[in-house]
């Protein structure tokens, strides 16, 4: 926070007019050290004036939470005794408050809170009403008690903005405090165009939006938004929304580009994009055109030696991750779940994010690869092996918190295995350098590999040579089983075609939620039905959150769906329809429809309506290790 | 048929079906749909689609 108060200002109440204690006039002839004493009088704490706002007293035992990040926030507090943390993301501090300082003060401005205060020593803590403050001094000029509370809002603001960007992501606590302190800020009204100049400055947007001036070249509709980087600003940019600028001086951005990799990529991605402006013909003194800044010489040269140390290609996609956002994600995997803090920040520290599409080649057999250890933070692989026929088959897969690409970095062979990606995955990368470390100096990691890798090469032996488990393993692996939950299946020896699991359905729900037609394995034959995936693809692509996943797993379809069929697009299994679902102020109301596995209902109609048990639900890797015994009978 | 397209704002619902068939043309704004009608031509195919795949047939092509 920008402004402390401390005893001083309680001294000379007539120039420094901060406090109005009922008894002030007590505290007026007062030394420092004895008004600090007074600050603790009992009469003083029952309840205090700060401009004629009235602050109560509050009192917190350490590890209560004041109030939480994304909450609606109507008040401001001002610590009196012991500290407090603000966290965001469940967790990262951003700030430890100090007696005398305010904090909560962003939902003056925001209505809401924007992190997380924990009292970390039992605290002491007055409670102003913004109500309070809105009401009693006028807003707009700015009393004393405003301007503080404002400056301590900028300055909050502009730490938890820098955080939230992912080019500052790594940078510690420390140089973020400094970088701060040099930030000028801009403020811009609607259509106020801003002449960024031709300095090496680089520019944030913290609130509104920007667009680039009409006249300027290069006017390609991008809309310039919080968090955006606008470096080496080329044009006139005006306001399409009031807010803010931040500028940051060219010192500021030398020394982020020495600490955070990532910043460097960024900006260079940003230089790369804006190298298709070309010097327009006309110079500076031809009036209107003179608008576009043109690069000169000198200041090309330092932009292409920097894009020639950031050269990036594949690793576009690479960005750096919220290191406490590891650390929890390691403790969750199974595999790496036994490792020390140690080695978790270690990986924290040294792990990029890559993401690949469904169905892409990752490793390949007989390579060595690019020298990367994979960590799979959400998703799903397959591994594809090369049988003694020379025919390549599925052996497997791996899910969340399993690795792969360790056989050229641990034994210095070729990759023996192809790994293809089966759903959208987002991964954690570790380079050769980093992975070495860990391998050879941090023994809990290295015997959590050796372990799961013990592990797999018994599952390997196990499946070999066992035809039967290979080809339902093919089967599950190319029909998306690996991922679903709960599936529908019917034993077509037991079915006897009388519909009566449709006709239950269309009884309970109005509709048939499903189709009787999938792929078929032996006896086995799975309908078009929701399969409830473990990371589907409907929920992410709606705009309306009108699909989403309760918290018993089940993927629902809530009334406010406007029926665009987004959901069913993305699903690839077809159990999504469209249907019309009545009307609606005259207009006929469309729906998505799915299978929710009669939720809310004590049996699933299909199921219960079977008179041969034929329709079941199950778990597919339960089922098929069921299938596979009974079958080798 | 024109080859230009709008949208009809009270029946937009934000639903960005549009936009994910034809992002070159539409785009979503505010929770509404907005039409690049430059690009229309090189995309005509892909802003037709989109015209005829919105759930509350709030693109028309003038």
């Amino acid at each position: 926070m920008i402004r402390t108060l401390d005893a001083s200002d309680f001294i000379e109440p007539k120039k420094k007019r901060l406090f109005y204690p009922d008894f002030s006039s007590s505290l007026t002839n007062l030394s420092k050290d004895e008004a600090t004493s007074h600050l603790y009088h009992p009469e003083v704490q029952q309840c205090r004036e700060l401009f004629g706002i009235k602050g109560l007293l509050c009192k917190r035992d350490k590890g209560m939470v004041v109030y939480r990040e994304g909450e609606d926030g109507n008040s401001f507090y001002l610590l009196q005794k012991g500290s407090i943390t603000l966290n965001i993301n469940q967790g990262m501090i951003v700030e430890s408050i100090k007696p005398f300082e305010f904090f909560g003060v962003e939902s003056v401005f925001s209505k809401k809170w924007l992190t997380t205060a924990i009292v970390n020593d039992d605290a002491e803590l007055y409670e102003f009403r913004n109500s309070d403050l809105t009401n009693s001094i006028d807003f707009r000029k700015g009393s004393e008690l405003l301007k503080i509370v404002e400056q301590a809002y900028t300055k909050e603001r502009l730490r938890l903005l820098l955080y939230k960007i992912s080019p500052f992501i790594g940078i510690t606590e420390d140089e973020l405090k400094d970088i701060t302190k040099n930030i000028i800020i801009m403020p811009f009204k609607k259509g106020q165009i801003i002449e960024l100049g031709q300095e090496d400055s680089l520019f944030i947007v913290s609130e509104g939006k920007m667009i680039p001036a009409a006249e300027a070249i290069g006017s390609n509709n991008t809309v310039y938004q919080y968090g955006d980087i606008i470096y080496k600003p080329l044009f006139k940019l005006a306001g399409e929304e009031d807010g803010e600028l931040l500028k940051l001086n060219e010192k500021i951005v030398q020394r982020i580009t020495e600490i955070s990799e990532p910043f460097k990529s960024k900006i260079s991605a940003e230089l790369k994009k804006r190298g298709k402006y070309t010097k327009p013909a006309s110079d500076k003194q031809k009036g209107a055109e003179s608008a576009v800044q043109v690069i000169s010489e000198k200041e090309q040269k330092p932009a292409a030696e920097m894009e020639n140390k950031a050269e990036i290609k594949k690793e576009d996609k690479i960005e750096r991750l919220n290191p406490h956002e590891i650390r929890l994600f390691l403790s969750e995997s199974p595999v790496f779940n036994n490792i020390g803090l140690e080695e978790k920040s270690k990986i924290a520290k040294c792990a990029k994010m890559a993401c690949f599409d469904k169905n892409q080649e990752i490793i390949k057999a007989g390579t060595f690869g690019e020298g990367k250890f994979y960590i799979i933070k959400k998703g799903q692989v397959k591994i594809v092996k090369a049988n003694s026929r020379g025919n390549f088959i599925t052996v497997g897969w791996l899910e969340d918190g399993d690795f792969f690409g360790e056989a050229p970095l641990i034994y210095n062979v070729e990759n023996g295995e192809t790994i293809i990606s089966i759903t959208n995955i987002e991964m954690l990368v570790i380079d050769i350098n980093s992975f070495k470390d860990l391998y050879d100096y941090y023994p809990s990691f290295k015997k959590a590999l050796i372990n799961r890798l013990k592990e797999r090469a018994k599952g390997y032996s196990e499946i070999e040579n066992n035809m039967k488990a290979l080809s339902i393993m093919n089967f599950m692996v190319e029909n998306g089983l690996t991922y679903a939950t709960r599936l529908k299946i019917y034993e077509l020896n037991k079915c006897i075609n009388c519909f009566s699991c449709v006709k239950a359905c269309k009884a309970r729900h109005g509709t048939a939620k499903f189709r009787r037609i999938g792929p078929k394995y032996s006896y086995v034959s799975m309908p078009q039905s929701c399969r409830t995936c473990k990371h589907p693809t409907c929920i992410s692509k709606c705009r309306k959150d009108a699909i989403r996943r309760e918290n018993d797993g089940e993927i629902v379809i809530n009334s406010n769906c406007v029926g665009c069929g987004l959901c069913a697009k993305y699903c690839g299994f077809g159990a999504i329809e469209v249907i019309e679902a009545g009307s609606e102020n005259g207009k006929k109301k469309r729906m998505a429809n799915k299978c929710e596995h009669c939720r809310g209902h004590s049996d699933c109609a299909c199921v219960s309506e079977c008179p041969t048990g034929a329709i079941k639900h199950a778990e597919p890797m339960a089922y098929f290790k069921h299938f596979l015994t009974q079958q080798g009978d | 048929m024109g080859t230009k397209f709008k949208i009809n704002l009270d029946a937009c619902t934000g639903c960005g079906a549009c936009e994910d068939t034809c992002p070159e043309v539409f785009k979503m704004v505010d929770e509404k749909s907005t039409v690049n009608n430059e690009t229309v031509a090189k995309n005509i195919a892909a802003a037709t689609e989109a015209m005829n795949s919105c759930p509350d047939n709030a693109i028309v092509s003038v």
